[in-house]
């Protein structure tokens, strides 16, 4: 991975880490705007969703060109090309890959295969990302459960693990690890870190699961027929062979050592791009494409498949990025920085876990891991450069600090895990909330999911967590 | 539960006792059982009917208050209690504390649907209605945008088809009680608290 980041102390190389704290707010403007407007305004965001992120990225990008051009034409560059462009080519490359893998069959909602449903969904979200895992599974298991009076609480439990925990082991399963992947977290660091995490986590939240579904079956005034066997039926297969090529992309880039291709020569820093991540990125479009070519089409039509999701996160992230641009330097600069005291603030993985955490339960939680991942940074006053040798993979920059490994396990689950307590969270819970209601389940307001489940369920999960792991 | 049904419309009261709701309940029903009364019985926190408000539980639950139960009986049934109610108190301890006649009775309705199948279904419901039930102030509201329906929106949700209705059921009470239980069948379709309205 490249690195423009001048080293702890070293601030003054560049001048966007010293931009005065309001320079962030378009950020925060854009993440309210994300996490407001679907609640309160629905039918206009939808139809100007796209100009609302382009007026906070110009409200940023304007006086930032006018006031450094060659720094803000760097940053701007560096960001897109090094987040932005992979970032959106992965998810493109996931969904488009997801979306062709059709579940069907008579499946039967009774705990058993409601169980076993969350738990096979849980662990798959690691491999095709929540959105494509919420996208193939919900609604084989909204037609498993139509015959029940009591579906919200399944509704809500997918939720809970499919679109956010179950994301967790791999950087495909969610955007904010493949945010930290790109910024130099090794692929498979994630899968040994969080592992205990996450089972503890899944594990308690099935439990709960469980019992609750069990409880709520027993009392439906009438069940199905006993005697037939669920039957499940699976198609669109061959697309795993490209799911395993995304993958394999993934982790080579991550290994390969190729030259590094400067992009642009201008402001503190050259921006460069190794071509492994050109590789990696070529190798998803591939992929991406072969799947498109060789799926049926109406596999895609039955999984309700459409390009909306990846024409959202398109324009959006198109403008978290720009805007995110002075908040992720401010951070990196540490103590030298306008957010020295959030930076001195949080401190060690409880607080962090907690932090990212609550950011990301009401933000969305791939700039806030962005954030806090910086933030950590700033704290150890270390660069992007030696995260792979602080993690304890070989390097010649740093050796293992188990300080930083603790705090990015504490953000990495913060920010995946408690993208689960509210809708506007983790970008599937919405979708999987409007296909629910679309099949005639009255779902919670906002504030009933939060107060009346995830509050209730979650938060004791997550202090047990916090007392295992992060204490 | 017996029928009382005879050639003239059914009236109701309201009979309130004074202590805990089980033990009214199992009363009631030992009584009615015993005396072999056709009787028509419903318990208002059965049922869903409204008989206290936010401040009178929590005044039951520290326990300022004396917790009572609301009962909805047929008018002759109401009527014997009546002269049974020092007796009532004598034997049991338990206290009569109202016994009012049911002028009418309303529930509030009201549902969310993003299909137009469970539109249909709803409105179908609430257009026949049984036969002494009436919906009243009822507003329905259609609005499809086919804009929105993309597929599946992950940061912009709006739906291609949303209907909303508000509205009153009125009419005799018994007959908005089997209806209330038979909404159980309606998800989308949420009934308030039956409120009655006493002589």
């Amino acid at each position: 991975m490249p690195t423009i980041i001048p080293p702890h102390g070293a601030t003054a190389a560049d001048p966007v880490g010293l931009l005065p704290l309001w320079s962030a707010a378009p950020f925060a403007c854009t993440l309210l705007s994300i996490a407001l407007f679907p609640l309160l305004a629905p039918h206009f965001w939808h139809r100007h969703f796209a100009k609302v992120a382009a007026f906070w990225a110009l409200c940023f990008a304007v006086p930032f060109l006018i006031w450094n051009p060659a720094e803000a034409t760097r940053g701007i560059v560096h960001i897109l090309v090094i987040d932005y462009v992979p970032f959106l080519i992965l998810l493109w490359g996931l969904y488009t890959i997801a979306g062709g893998i059709y579940i069907g069959g008579d499946l039967r909602g009774r705990p058993s295969v409601n169980v076993a449903m969350l738990l096979v969904g849980t662990f798959l979200a690691s491999l095709i990302g929540t959105t494509g895992a919420a996208m193939v599974l919900v609604r084989p298991l909204l037609r498993a459960n139509a015959w029940r009076r009591s579906q919200v609480h399944v509704v809500v439990f997918f939720i809970f693990l499919i679109a956010n925990i179950g994301g967790s082991l791999t950087p495909l399963g969610d955007p904010p690890l493949f945010l930290g992947f790109l910024h130099g977290v090794p692929f498979f660091w994630v899968t040994k870190a969080l592992l205990p995490h996450m089972l503890t986590a899944t594990l308690l939240v099935l439990a709960i699961f469980a019992v609750v579904d069990t409880v709520l079956y027993r009392r439906e005034p009438a069940k199905p027929a006993e005697g037939g066997r669920s039957r499940i039926r699976i198609e669109g297969l061959h697309n795993i062979l490209f799911l395993l090529g995304v993958m394999g992309a993934v982790i080579v880039s991550g290994a390969l050592k190729l030259p590094e291709v400067t992009v642009l020569r201008l402001g503190s820093h050259p921006v460069t791009v190794p071509l492994q991540n050109w590789l990696k990125d070529a190798i998803i479009l591939l992929m991406g494409f072969l799947s498109l070519r060789t799926t049926k089409r109406a596999l895609r039509e039955q999984n309700g498949f459409s390009w909306a999701p990846i024409q959202e996160v398109a324009y959006l992230f198109a403008g978290i990025f720009i805007t995110i641009i002075p908040a992720l330097a401010i951070l990196k600069a540490g103590s030298d920085g306008a957010l020295a005291g959030l930076v001195g603030a949080v401190h060690g993985p409880a607080r962090y876990f907690w932090a990212s955490g609550t950011l990301s339960a009401f933000l969305d939680n791939a700039p806030t891991y962005l954030t806090f991942f910086n933030a950590a940074l700033g704290d150890l006053g270390v660069t992007e450069a030696m995260v792979p040798g602080l993690l304890g993979h070989a390097s010649q920059l740093a050796v293992l600090n188990p300080e930083f490994v603790h705090d990015l396990q504490a953000i990495s689950a913060g920010a995946v895990f408690m993208g689960a307590m509210t809708y506007i969270g983790n970008a599937p819970n919405f979708m999987v909330k409007s296909i629910a209601e679309e099949a005639g389940i009255r779902m919670p307001s906002f504030f009933g999911y939060l107060f009346k489940w995830s509050a209730p369920v979650l938060l004791p999960v997550f202090v047990v967590v916090t007392l295992l792991y992060f204490a | 539960m017996a029928t009382n049904r005879g050639a003239k419309e059914p009236a109701f009261n309201e009979v309130v006792f004074q202590g805990k709701a089980k033990v009214v309940r199992a009363f009631i029903s030992g009584l009615v059982l015993g005396s072999g009364r056709n009787a028509l019985v419903y318990y208002s926190y059965l049922d869903g009917v409204h008989h206290e408000g936010k401040a009178e539980k929590l005044a039951e639950l520290v326990g300022v208050r004396e917790s009572d139960c609301h009962v909805i009986v047929d008018a002759d049934t109401a009527a014997w209690l009546r002269g049974l109610s020092r007796t009532i108190t004598a034997e049991t301890g338990l206290v009569v504390t109202a016994n009012r006649r049911i002028r009418g009775a309303s529930m509030a309705i009201r549902f969310e649907a993003f299909g137009p199948r469970y539109d249909d279904e709803i409105t179908g419901v609430l257009g026949a209605l049984p036969a002494g039930l009436k919906l009243v102030g009822f507003e329905h509201e259609v609005r499809v945008d086919p804009k929105a329906g993309r597929g599946l929106a992950v940061y912009s949700p709006a739906h291609a088809f949303e209907a909303s209705g508000r509205g009153a059921v009125t009419g005799r009470v018994d007959l908005l009680i089997a209806f209330k239980r038979d909404l159980a069948r309606y998800p989308l379709l949420v009934a308030a608290d039956i409120e009655l309205k006493l002589a």
